[in-house]
Parts: structure tokens; sequence; C-alpha cells
């Protein structure tokens, strides 16, 4: 209770400024100041707040000091970006190999029969003197020149189908190993190889994911002088046909391979380059082709009497062309006997 | 020339771009600044934080500053906020009950307090204890009292608080400073 009027004195004394052992006492703390580095901090703040060039520098500065931090981001997107476009690459080789995968397991039979049949076909053709591929002898010289009347030969309306045997005579050997090793691969195809001395390397394991890529890159591929053998060159004309074929086929599954297109653009560009000015004369190869592509887009039924109606003429060789591109299509359709007999011949 | 100025003036100078006039204007009052706030805080990184934080302040309002009160009241009033905000979030306030207990035990006369027998540091520690142990408005009344030499309407003006709440703050910061001499 006597604390309170003892608080109030010296209160009293401390308002009206005389010296009390309290105030004398707190003189004599510690004075506390400010440091260089806050004093210079604080001045900074009021320079560039009036003196607007300061405050340009100021960003310039820090723009020199973020410099390495700008690397280490530019560093990170890319590895970024990379790795997006890696992944996406990625996906895509997964989805062409399952595609491929998928045409394996469904229609072995008739891949096989197809191989088959392409490989008669130059026979056939050479009644109609379809220059489709050179003669083992003639290949070195004759590789780059054969391309020209083939494709030039295509039908106007059948760019894509008349490119491609042109485009895979002159096309490397490495894709088209590439594309019979990932045939090997398949069951029912393996029995349709390459002629001893001329298979590709050992298969790997199934799916092969570069495969895709490999059969895609015959635009950009070197001539085929450059390392045909003899037997690859007489395997050439069957590999044009086997290839059309399964062009056909992705064609009528959709999976249309973006830059097959490309291919043709390209085979078709090479051709105008290489100076085939004058038409060569119609092939068979290439309208069998055409009445084949056009028939992809036939109901089943009418494609069915349509190959009917071919065995009737006679046209045997025909009617097994369709029927393997039809068995591709609709390997689920129940045929009529005398078709299903045809698709069982060897 | 700015050595003869007042604060205001200072203040107004800068305003108009005088660089020269602010560093005047901060060398006036950069200690005590410094030295309330810390007596407030009690930590040298909180005290540097809010300091560059006052003056900042004073720079961004530089140009709409108008001399209705005296500049000192101006920048603790900036400063007393700041510093309410952070306390708000770190002590609790002394009740009525602590206070009242606290002046039953100032009986002593003040000559034959125990701080007269006690060593000059021991004596400076002790204040330096009981600024920290009293409350913030208590301890903020008494700073600015003993740095600024303001008085009861000055201190009001800066805390906000009533002519007579100031007084009993002040009153209650040195029963405390006794206390803890008493001990």
């Amino acid at each position: 209770m006597s604390g309170k009027p003892s608080s109030d004195h010296e209160l009293e004394r401390l308002l009206a400024g005389e010296e009390t052992a309290t105030a004398a006492l707190y003189r004599r703390l510690p004075a506390a100041e400010p440091d260089a580095a806050l004093d210079a901090a604080v001045l900074a703040m009021a320079h560039r707040a009036v003196n607007p060039h300061l405050r340009a520098t100021l960003p310039a500065r820090a723009r020199a000091r973020l410099h390495p931090w700008w690397l280490a981001l530019g560093s990170a997107a890319g590895l970024v970006l990379a790795a997006g476009v890696a992944w996406q690459l990625r996906s895509t080789i997964e989805q062409n190999s399952r595609e491929s995968a998928l045409r394996g397991v469904v229609a072995p039979a008739a891949e096989g029969r197809i191989e088959v049949q392409a490989r008669d076909e130059p026979a056939h053709r050479a009644d109609h003197a379809v220059p489709a591929a050179p003669t083992p002898a003639a290949a070195p010289a004759a590789a780059a020149a054969n391309v020209e009347p083939q494709a030039s030969a295509a039908p106007a309306g059948a760019t894509a189908q008349g490119a491609v045997p042109a485009e895979r005579t002159e096309s490397a050997p490495a894709p088209a190993r590439a594309t019979r090793s990932r045939r090997e691969e398949q069951p029912g195809v393996t029995e349709y190889t390459l002629p001893s001395g001329a298979a590709g390397p050992a298969p790997r394991p199934f799916p092969a994911a570069p495969a895709p890529e490999a059969a895609a890159t015959p635009a950009v591929a070197p001539p085929a002088e450059e390392g045909l053998s003899k037997a690859q060159a007489a395997r050439l004309p069957a590999d044009a046909a086997e290839d059309a074929v399964e062009r056909k086929a992705r064609l009528a599954s959709g999976a249309r391979p973006p830059d097959a297109a490309g291919e043709a653009e390209a085979a078709a560009t090479s051709d105008k380059a290489s100076g085939s000015a004058t038409p060569a004369p119609p092939l068979v190869a290439p309208n069998r082709s055409a009445v084949l592509q056009q028939n992809l887009r036939l109901p089943p039924a009418t494609w069915v009497g349509l190959m009917q109606q071919l065995l009737r003429e006679g046209r045997r060789a025909e009617a097994r062309d369709n029927l393997a591109l039809f068995q591709r299509k609709y390997p689920a359709y129940r045929l009529p006997p005398e078709l299903a007999a045809l698709s069982r011949e060897p | 020339m700015q050595g003869e100025s007042s604060d205001e003036e200072l203040m107004l100078a800068y305003g108009r771009g005088e660089v020269r006039a602010f560093e005047s204007l901060y060398g006036r009052h950069r200690g005590t600044l410094y030295r309330f706030l810390m007596r407030q805080l009690g930590d040298r990184a909180a005290a540097d934080e809010i300091f560059q934080e006052v003056w900042s302040r004073v720079i961004a309002v530089r140009e709409r500053y108008r001399p209705e009160a005296k500049f000192t009241t101006w920048l603790l009033q900036i400063a007393h906020n700041l510093v309410v905000d952070l306390h708000r979030r770190q002590r609790p306030q002394v009740g009525a009950a602590e206070a009242e207990a606290l002046f039953r035990n100032l009986d002593a006369p003040e000559e034959q307090r125990p701080e007269r027998v006690l060593g000059e540091f021991e004596q400076r520690r002790r204040l330096q204890r009981a600024l920290e142990d009293m409350p913030a408005e208590q301890r903020e009344a008494f700073v600015m009292r003993m740095e600024w030499g303001l008085g009861l309407e000055d201190i009001a003006a800066v805390t906000g608080a009533g002519h007579e709440t100031v007084k009993s703050r002040l009153r209650y910061a040195l029963a405390k400073i006794r206390q803890r001499f008493s001990e």
C-alpha cells in the first residue's frame, strides 16, 4: 500500500525532469546502436527512393547476379523438354510395337501366305514385263535407274502404293533387314525368311522397340548400290510386294504410319529429280494394287462376292491377293467354303 | 545548415528529394529509435528488422508527409505500431492483480532499498531484467520517457492511450523496477 505513494513521488520527479536514481541507472545501460550494415541499408533505401537511376542500376546488378541461376533454370528446362520428347517417342514406339505384335498374333497364317504369294509375283509380273526389280546381275548398275519407271508408272490416284515398290527398290539394306528381322520374330512368318546368307542379324527380343522406326526410315536411306548383295537384290521384288501388302493392311486398319505420305512424296520427288520426264508404260502390278486398294473400301459381303467371282473366272492369284488382304482386315469373318479352301492352300 | 533545421523541416526537404536532409534526420534518431526497439524487443535481429521497416515507411511516405505533429511522435507511432503487432503475437499481458501485489511489496523507504548497496554491474543487470519482465506497454512508456524525454501527452499521442493510462503505465514500470531491486 505504501508503495503507490512512493511510486507516485518518483514518477512526479521523473516527469518533472529531475535526476532520479532510476534515470541515472538507465543512462548507464549499454547503449545499443544500429550496425554499419543496417545504416548502409537504410541510407541506400533512401537514396534509391529519390534517385531513379540508382533504382535502375539495381536490377542490372541483380540480373548479373542471377545469371548462373538462369543458366541452371535453362538447363533444367532443357532436360524436362528432352525427357518429354523421349517419353512421347517411347509411347509412339510402344504403340507401333503393339500394333505390329497384334498383327502378328491375329493373322499369322495370312501374313505367311501373303509373303509366299508376293515372292511368286515377280514371275507373274515378268510376263507383263514389269521391271519391278533388277536381275541380280544387273542390280548394282540398274538399281537407281529402275526406280524411275516404277514410280512414274504409278497411277496418279494411287501415289502411296505406287511409291512403295520404287521406295523399296531405292531403300538401303539396313531398313529392309530391320523390317525382315521383325517379321522373323512373329509366329508363322519365320518359315519365309531370307535366303541363306542374306539373313539379317539375330532377332531382338519382342517387341523390338526400334523396329517401327527402322521400317519408317527408308525415305532418308542411302542409295541401293551402297550395300546390296546379290541375294538381297534378288529378294527385292518379294520385299516390295510384301511391303505393299503390309502397307495396304496398315491403311486398312487405320494405322498408317505418319511418314508414309512423306515417303511417297520423297520417292516421287527423287523420281522427278532423277529426270524421268517421259511417262513409263502402264504397269500391271500397280494397277492390281490399285484394285486391291479400292476393294479394301468394299463392304465385306461385297468383297467376298467379288472374290468368288474371281475364282469362278479362274483368276485365282487375284482372288488369293484379295483374300489375304480381306483376312487381315476381317480376321473373324466366316468365309464361304471355296474361299476357305483357297485360304488353306499353300 | 541542416543541423539547425528541425526534424519536420528535414523531413519536408527529403520529401522534395534532398537525400542529405534524410541523412541528417537519420543521424539524429537512429540511436534512440534503435535502443527503443532493442528495449522493447530484446532481440537484435527483431530490432534490426523493425528498425529497417520503420525507416522504409518513413521513406515511402516522404512526399505525403505533413508536419501536423512532431516528427519524433510520428516516427515513434510507426515504431510503436510495428512493435505492438509483434508483441501481440509474443507475450501475454500482465493482469492488474499482479500489479497490485507488486506495490504491496514495495514498503521499504528509498534510502533503505537494497539497490543502494548493490554493485554497479548488478544494478544495471537488475534494471535490464526489470525492463525485460515488465509488460510491453509499461516498458514502452518508460523507454519513451527515458530515451526521448517524451511527456505524458506525447506518449499518449504515440500509443493512442489516454493520459491517465500512460501515467499509470509509467507508475507500474517504476514499481517493477523497484521490486526487482528489492529481491
